[in-house]
């Protein structure tokens, strides 16, 4: 519980209505001051003190956590701006929230032709108490020309916050309950559930009620709709202009605003504890009606949250379903030819927690007919300070076949919080008169012999933009691509072509010069010519490994081959090597000793054989 | 090769096109409001989507099936053939025209129900597929060709590369036929009669003799156009003018 006192020397009076707003009510009000300073100056004393402190505090009692204001004043009468010297209070019992400059106020009078002025300027301070016991709000001091104004001490009696209910919580309690035999304070925040206990799932109100003696203005920013865990809410309202009832707690007359409902569905066992809310006051004083503002704590407050009790629950139940529900099925159409679809339309209607309830699986129940995916909808409204509300579950019906057809009663099984038992919610059946369709069209159903006619097929559901490239053939990106890869494609081949060709004709000269060299060696071997048999060799080692073979040696010619092996690319097998350099030394040899017939024609075969390893592609 | 697959991946990916922001809400809305019984509501919010370029096979089903559910034939078969245009196949789209037709008020005399063979083939196959099957065999055999002359050394993969190209040869012609099947299916422009009665004249002037008097759902090919009149020919050969504000064009996207 909040409270906040005031103090006998700063009663704050009633608003007065703010009228005087265009410029000639204003001008009108400045004279209206004058004239009434003027009256006021011509009756008071000759002349003001040079400098007066005033310190207020809006409150006499407040509550651990509570925040006041405390206003100092300072008034200076002549030119001065400023005292010479100025103590400030001494606050270090409290929290300092907040720290405002007051407005300054420069005021001129002339009493009898003589003129005189007098300025104030001030500070705000909203201090929080933060431990119990009697505070002080240390005494001021300013000085002006030698005269000095003194401020009292002021003590401010803070208490310890009262815990009532559950878990030393308050909950339900009426304030004339909780304040029975107690001070009442002037204002105070009344955060209250409509009960003490509910199962899990159950509908609980909360109200939250500011009081005051006065008129206020209610600064609503920092009151936030409760969120706690473990629960689901839903505001039923948050007034934009609150227009306070009356009420009279221990003999004092309150304004009461009702600043906000909220239902509040518990989701799990257990106690739950609600959170302080805050709400600031503003409110006018004084002569100049300067602003006030205190800031208003709730209690924290506690709820016992039951589980739902196993005994009577059926396996249908779905745990989201308490509250008092009643359920309704209703058809678009009550004849209709064969073929055509009805709206089905089932509601469950009813208090409770709408977004939690389940509706029963109705396409699951629906025979003798196409049904098409249910769609779902809700309707949220407040009846006697409770949230009600329907949901519904819409769906398209096609019956199959014609005669009587008959959507059977669903079931909606659900717990009945204020009895402590589980209930059933049926609605009820509806029937649809399906006609056939124009006779002598469609088949005939085999079963029951209807006539089944042929209307249209009804529209697609779920329509979407499909990915579909429509003629394709048509865009010119298409056509690029397909040009582009004939293109490709016959470059391709073209070039394929012509590299083939190239080959086929080395190979073609390939092979004539191989028919050049056996035809030498052949009369070379008619002729009994080693020499034309060395000059086929060496025209197969020149079309192998170039022209630069032809002028070697044997002995060069053995050690180029020999490099040649050494860097691996020679082509030519050691033994091969070995055979040539051997046939070369014994041609050579046989020039100068001539050999028998046949040795030499030994020579004329090996030269074959070698010429035959020496045209082999490795 | 790999560079060109990947331009034609690039080039279909163009051609796309994306869903635009809030259709399939719409879409959604229309639909709910069909199966509610609003027809009127529903086929605005068709029509709306439509006249902003939303244009595809089951709009055009689901707006030449609530228009059938008016009795307005005329746009209903319209748009119920050019969902067939863009869905040969739709069995529902063939259906529901079909009936449409059935409840015309005219009757031809000698409408011939054969299909020409291509359009046989066109009814198969749409022309987003016909063209992919197209660029897809054209692609291997064309790749296999320019591959066949790099193959001499190769025996192995000659015969690969002939094999392929042989078999990517007949599927390329097959596909080839299909398309130009499709081509001329879609190139072909067929025109609907709206209005729930036309006068069909021998000559493009409101001073021509009238023919007969047509109703709506009448269609056929536009054969001529002159002086604010087209000249249809109807299934069954018939040649006529009709006013050319009483015809919608299938596959048009102005929403008649």
């Amino acid at each position: 519980m909040s409270e906040v006192s005031v103090p006998a020397e700063s009663v704050r009076v009633p608003r007065a209505p703010r009228s005087l707003t265009s410029s000639a009510g204003v001008a009108l009000a400045l004279l209206f001051v004058l004239v009434t300073s003027d009256a006021a100056r011509a009756q008071a004393p000759p002349s003001d003190p040079p400098v007066q402190l005033v310190v207020e505090a809006n409150a006499a009692s407040v509550q651990v956590g509570d925040v006041f204001q405390l206003d100092v004043t300072v008034s200076l009468s002549g030119n001065s701006a400023e005292p010479e010297e100025l103590v400030l209070p001494e606050l270090s019992d409290f929290e300092i929230v907040r720290q405002d400059r007051a407005p300054t106020s420069q005021r001129t009078v002339v009493v009898n032709g003589r003129m005189s002025s007098s300025r104030t300027f001030g500070f705000v301070f909203h201090l929080r108490a933060t431990t119990a016991g009697q505070k002080t709000i240390g005494p001021g001091r300013a000085r002006m020309s030698g005269h000095v104004s003194t401020t009292k001490p002021i003590v401010i009696d803070v208490r310890e916050r009262e815990k009532v209910g559950p878990g030393g919580l308050s909950s339900t309690l009426d304030p004339a309950a909780r304040f029975e035999g107690k001070q009442v304070p002037a204002h105070f925040v009344d955060a209250r559930l409509d009960r003490d206990e509910a199962y899990v799932g159950q509908q609980v109100l909360l109200t939250v009620d500011v009081y005051t003696t006065e008129y206020v203005d209610l600064d609503l920013r920092n009151l936030a709709p409760p969120k706690p865990a473990g629960f689901w809410t839903e505001v039923l309202d948050t007034p934009t202009r609150i227009r306070p009832t009356q009420r009279t707690l221990n003999g004092k007359n309150y304004l009461v605003y009702q600043v906000m409902r909220v239902a509040m569905f518990p989701l799990e066992e257990g106690e739950r504890v609600l959170e302080p809310m805050s709400v600031t006051l503003q409110s006018t004083r004084g002569s100049w009606r300067r602003r006030s503002e205190s800031q208003l704590l709730s209690d924290p407050i506690a709820l016992v949250v039951k589980p739902l009790p196993a005994v009577g629950r059926t396996a249908s139940f779905s745990s989201g379903n308490v509250g008092h529900w009643q359920l309704r099925a209703e058809a678009s159409e009550a004849e209709l030819p064969l073929g055509q679809p009805f709206t089905l339309k089932v509601t469950a209607g009813g208090e409770g927690n709408l977004q939690a309830l389940a509706l029963p699986p109705v396409e699951q129940q629906i025979t003798n007919a196409r049904v098409f995916p249910p769609t779902t909808s809700e309707v949220k409204g407040v009846q006697h300070g409770r949230l009600h509300g329907e949901k519904s579950l819409e769906l398209l019906v096609q019956p199959t076949r014609a005669g009587v057809f008959t959507v059977p009663s669903f079931s909606l099984p659900y717990f009945d919080p204020d009895d402590g038992t589980y209930k059933e919610a049926r609605s009820n059946p509806v029937t649809v008169r399906v006609k056939p369709a124009s006779a002598g069209e469609g088949p005939v159903a085999a079963r029951d012999s209807a006539r089944i006619g042929r209307s249209a097929r009804p529209v697609l559901r779920k329509l979407a933009m499909p990915s579909d490239t429509g003629q394709l053939y048509a865009s010119d990106a298409y056509r690029a691509g397909m040009a582009g890869v004939v293109g490709l494609g016959l470059l391709a081949f073209i070039v394929g072509l012509q590299r083939g060709r190239q080959r086929e004709t080395l190979d073609a000269h390939t092979r004539r010069r191989r028919k050049e060299r056996r035809r030498a060696l052949s009369q070379a071997r008619e002729q009994k010519d080693l020499s034309a048999a060395e000059r086929a060799l060496y025209d197969a080692l020149s079309d192998r490994f170039g022209d630069e073979v032809r002028g070697m040696s044997s002995t060069e010619l053995g050690a180029w081959l020999a490099q040649r092996s050494e860097r691996g690319n020679d082509g030519v097998s050691p033994s091969a090597q070995k055979q040539l350099l051997t046939w070369l030394e014994a041609a050579h040899a046989a020039r100068y000793a001539p050999r028998t017939g046949a040795d030499k024609k030994s020579l004329f075969d090996d030269a074959d054989s070698l010429l035959t390893a020496l045209e082999e592609r490795p | 090769m790999r560079a060109l697959s990947l331009l034609l991946v690039s080039a279909f990916a163009a051609s796309l096109h994306a869903a635009p922001a809030g259709v399939e809400r719409e879409l959604t809305e229309a639909e709910d409001l069909a199966v509610r019984g609003q027809h009127d509501a529903a086929i605005d919010a068709y029509r709306s989507l439509l006249e902003r370029g939303v244009d595809f096979t089951g709009l055009r089903y689901n707006l030449g099936t609530l228009y059938l559910e008016e009795g307005e034939l005329g746009r209903a078969v319209l748009h119920l053939k050019t969902a067939l245009r863009g869905d040969p196949r739709s069995d529902d789209a063939r259906y529901n025209l079909e009936r449409a037709l059935g409840e015309r008020a005219d009757e031809l005399e000698g409408a011939s129900r054969d299909l020409p063979a291509w359009s046989m083939v066109a009814s198969l196959i749409r022309s987003s597929e016909a063209s992919l099957a197209f660029a897809g065999t054209l692609l291997a055999f064309v790749f296999l060709l320019g591959l066949w002359p790099w193959t001499q050394q190769n025996t192995a993969l000659r015969r690969f590369c002939t094999g392929g190209m042989l078999l990517a040869g007949v599927a390329f012609a097959l596909s080839a036929l299909a398309l130009a099947a499709r081509v001329q299916a879609d190139s072909a422009t067929e025109a609907v009669l709206l209005d729930a009665e036309v006068h069909a004249r021998v000559a493009p002037s409101e001073d021509a003799a009238v023919s007969f008097l047509a109703h709506a759902g009448l269609f056929g090919d536009v054969v001529d156009e002159e002086a604010g009149f087209v000249r249809l020919r109807l299934e069954n050969g018939l040649d006529a003018w009709f006013p050319r504000a009483s015809l919608g064009v299938v596959g048009e996207a102005k929403a008649p």
